[in-house]
């Protein structure tokens, strides 16, 4: 277990430096930013001075070098627009992105491995209401999705608030409120996925014959089901989860957006779109940070689950 | 087990449900006299010797105080400084300030205050020091009078000192001012109440001592960059006011919104090559005139703008002093005529334009250009430019003309931003005498005798073509009629935060 950890978290060193190069010299790519840090009457003069004095004109090689001799130490820079600092300002922003992300697995994980296993055990009209609504869930475009929860429940019904986002600290009531909607509107996608994932693994493996001989020695129902079925079925659902987990945190992207939530996924549309180098490579890092731990974390429970994935 | 499991689950749905359903409408903001508002962007900082403009005016108007005010004709009126004048030359202007102000921490609000604050805006790096290049000293007089002079007239000035760059902030809080603001403005930022990038509260601020009021003894301000989410908090009641857009005006009209109209950007073809670089045919007046005659605004209008917007045949906005009424009916749609001055410039068969299209911000615009322009004999050839690209590769002279919406400001300002020789948007620095000597006018002239050399500039610029103005879009300003109250004038393109008013105040 131990050399698994050690391998990854090599790799893992690896991965972040082949991404923030990669990022690096994506960036380097998009427009220069100075006539709008600088506004649009600044003369051609001002922008070269500003363009220099954001190190543009130096090879990408040479800022990235530096960049990560800082970004090593915490220091991801300040924003070119903004002049915070971003490390201060994703500090902010991810409490709020974590918490949709985090919640919204956590929903898609238990729900779909409920309705997925109740699916496949129960069969009949349940599994088949279970795979159309799946098949549907699928089907149903996120954004179109959050829009009409929010004409039901924030416009008309006026229930729960169409935007902004409550911290834990200040409302724990306020906190669920703000989140029942974003986290309804990226989960829903997910519920059906693993639903569908547990569901298949779950009737494989109820026809094994290991199954009948358990349940011929007399053990009780829910023991076969929660002991031996649910934990061969785990791995492939919970393979899913960490995939839907990865997808949830690219689409907080735009469910953010329409929530007003100042999360990370506001932070990297906004600088990548004002070419704010220092924020999206920031919030870059944090991302693939997150994604490699995320995988870490499944990986190591698969293989608590399964030892034979354990080599 | 599975069907406790899911009873359980749920229980705990209907719990969460419940408890969302009776924690009160998301409408509720707090007191009577408090306005919440969207603004479709976050504050860039707080620091004025930056700048930034636009959208975080709403936020530096609440704690700053500028030099002088901005009133919706964008004329003149006094705020700090209570009164100025200009030397004979128009290179030197003193400043009389308002006496016994005080900052939020305490400290006088003096000629020496305003001097730092200058200094540090001018010789800084940002769109303030571009906005007050013309300053090269400022002195302080004594406490309530200080001198400020210019490398040459510089009609703008006075405009910018209304803005970002005329904010005065406490010199004592310089180091922390891109975070924390220090001013003398109507209120405070209530940083306990307030969660940066998206929700800022105000307090009224016991150190305020200028004579203009402002209705609310405390608002919010929700940085709404969605159209979306601008739409849905606004609808939903979680905001009093927010600005819209105009195919949104049933929804919130249905919600129980009023709506008011601001004029908001002009679309139209902008012929830069006037000297015929590029494209020699530009050069010819009669073939900016025929191109004028040659698009379809209202057809455009209709079928990009859905009918939300007024036809306009100039750059500068309705209501400022520049603005020519008549002007608007010089180009009416007349392939015919557009044909014929073609023929007359020498061009019978027409000729290629080369221009450049965008695929994000309006698509659909180009094919329709295309077409109206094939009738009158102008084949448009398209050169795709990421849209986020456009400003900075048109500013550059790499095409001759290009479709681009500007929002017109202060006449001066546009002036020098896309007319003067040096302007950044004359990308190919064509220098027309006739605009030069009327610029040069303009910057020496009194009041009234500058509007009239307005009209006179904006009459030579459509007249000579070197825009295709199509129309001004509209903003729509939604709000709460229980909650504020607005009062627009036709064709004020600005509001500010006395604009808004609880209902039933005077």
């Amino acid at each position: 277990m131990i050399w698994l950890i050690l391998r990854r978290v090599a790799a893992a060193v690896v991965l972040l430096l082949v991404i923030t190069a990669a990022t690096f010299v994506l960036m380097s790519f998009v427009p220069d930013p100075s006539q709008a840090i600088l506004g649009q009457q600044a003369t051609q003069a001002e922008i070269a001075a500003m363009s220099h004095d954001l190190g543009l004109d130096r090879p990408v090689a040479v800022r990235y070098l530096e960049w990560l001799g800082h970004a090593i130490q915490g220091d991801f820079g300040v924003s070119w627009f903004t002049h915070l600092p971003v490390t201060g300002t994703i500090a902010a922003k991810l409490p709020i992105t974590a918490s949709l992300a985090v919640l919204a697995t956590a929903i898609s994980a238990v729900l779909g491995i409920a309705l997925g296993m109740a699916a496949a055990v129960r069969g009949g009209w349940l599994d088949k209401a279970v795979q159309a609504s799946a098949a549907l869930a699928f089907a149903i475009p996120g954004l179109w999705f959050a829009l009409l929860l929010v004409v039901v429940f924030a416009v008309q019904l006026r229930w729960l608030p169409a935007i902004g986002y409550v911290s834990f600290a200040e409302s724990p009531q306020g906190w669920v409120r703000s989140l029942v909607l974003p986290v309804t509107a990226i989960a829903v996608g997910s519920v059906a996925a693993v639903a569908a994932q547990t569901r298949s693994a779950v009737a494989t493996i109820l026809a094994k014959d290991w199954v009948r001989t358990l349940r011929s020695r007399g053990l009780p129902r829910h023991r076969v089901l929660l002991r031996h079925v649910l934990r061969n079925a785990a791995p492939p659902a919970l393979t899913i989860v960490s995939l839907q987990f990865v997808g949830l945190f690219g689409g907080a992207i735009v469910i953010e957006q329409v929530f007003a939530l100042q999360g990370l996924g506001t932070a990297a549309a906004a600088g990548a779109t004002r070419s704010d180098a220092p924020l999206v490579l920031g919030v870059v890092v944090v991302g693939a940070v997150l994604v490699i731990v995320v995988n870490l974390v499944v990986d190591l429970a698969v293989s608590w689950l399964d030892p034979k994935v354990r080599t | 087990m599975m069907r406790t499991a899911v009873r359980r689950l749920a229980v705990a749905t209907c719990v969460v449900a419940l408890a969302t359903a009776c924690a009160g409408g998301a409408g509720q903001t707090g007191g009577s006299e408090t306005l919440t508002m969207g603004i479709p962007a976050d504050v860039s900082n707080w620091d004025p010797a930056i700048g930034a403009g636009g959208n975080s005016m709403a936020y530096l108007e609440a704690v700053y105080s500028s030099l002088t005010a901005l009133d919706h004709d964008f004329s003149i009126k006094p705020k700090l400084a209570t009164e100025w004048s200009y030397d004979a030359a128009k290179t030197t202007l003193s400043m009389t300030l308002t006496p016994g102000i005080t900052f939020s921490d305490g400290a006088a609000l003096d000629a020496a205050a305003v001097k730092a604050n200058l200094d540090r805006g001018r010789t800084g790096k940002g769109p303030t020091a571009t906005a007050l290049a013309t300053v090269t000293d400022v002195k302080v007089a004594d406490p309530t009078h200080i001198v400020l002079t210019l490398s040459k007239p510089d009609p703008g000035l006075l405009y910018q000192l209304s803005q970002v760059p005329g904010m005065i902030a406490s010199p004592a809080g310089f180091a922390k001012l891109t975070t924390t603001p220090v001013g003398s403005g109507p209120y405070l930022l209530d940083e306990a109440a307030t969660t940066r990038g998206a929700s800022y509260t105000f307090t009224r601020s016991p150190s305020y001592k200028l004579p203009t009021k402002f209705g609310f003894d405390k608002f919010v301000i929700k940085a709404l960059p969605d159209v979306n989410a601008m739409l849905n908090a606004t609808t939903s009641g979680q905001v009093d006011l927010g600005g819209v857009t105009a195919a949104a005006a049933d929804s919130a009209k249905a919600a129980g919104l009023e709506t008011r109209n601001l004029p908001g950007l002009t679309l139209g073809l902008w012929m830069v090559d006037r000297a015929g670089k590029l494209v020699p045919q530009l050069a010819d007046v009669r073939v900016r005139q025929a191109i004028n005659h040659g698009i379809d605004a209202k057809a455009v209008l209709g079928a990009i703008g859905q009918g939300h917007g007024t036809r306009t045949s100039q750059v500068f906005a309705a209501g400022t002093p520049a603005y020519v009424d008549s002007l608007d009916s010089r180009y009416p749609y007349d392939p015919a005529k557009a044909k014929q001055l073609l023929a007359d410039a020498g061009f019978p068969n027409g000729f290629t334009l080369p221009l450049p299209s965008e695929n994000a911000y309006l698509p659909s615009l180009y094919p329709i250009l295309a077409q109206q322009l094939a009738k009158i004999g102008i084949k448009v050839e398209y050169t795709p430019v990421s849209t986020n690209q456009i400003t900075q590769q048109f500013l550059t002279g790499k095409f001759a003309a290009f479709m681009y919406t500007y929002s017109p400001t202060q006449n001066w300002q546009d002036a020098t931003t896309i007319l003067a020789a040096s302007a950044p948007f004359n990308p190919f620095k064509v220098d027309d005498p006739t605009v030069s000597s009327l610029m040069q006018r303009i910057s020496v002239a009194e009041e009234a005798e500058q509007a009239k050399l307005f009209k006179e500039l904006n009459t030579y610029v459509v007249e000579q073509a070197w825009f295709a103005p199509l129309y001004t879009t509209v903003n729509l300003m939604a709000f709460n009629p229980k909650k504020v109250n607005i009062d627009v004038a036709p064709n004020q393109p600005i509001t500010f935060l006395t604009d808004y008013k609880p209902v039933g105040a005077p």
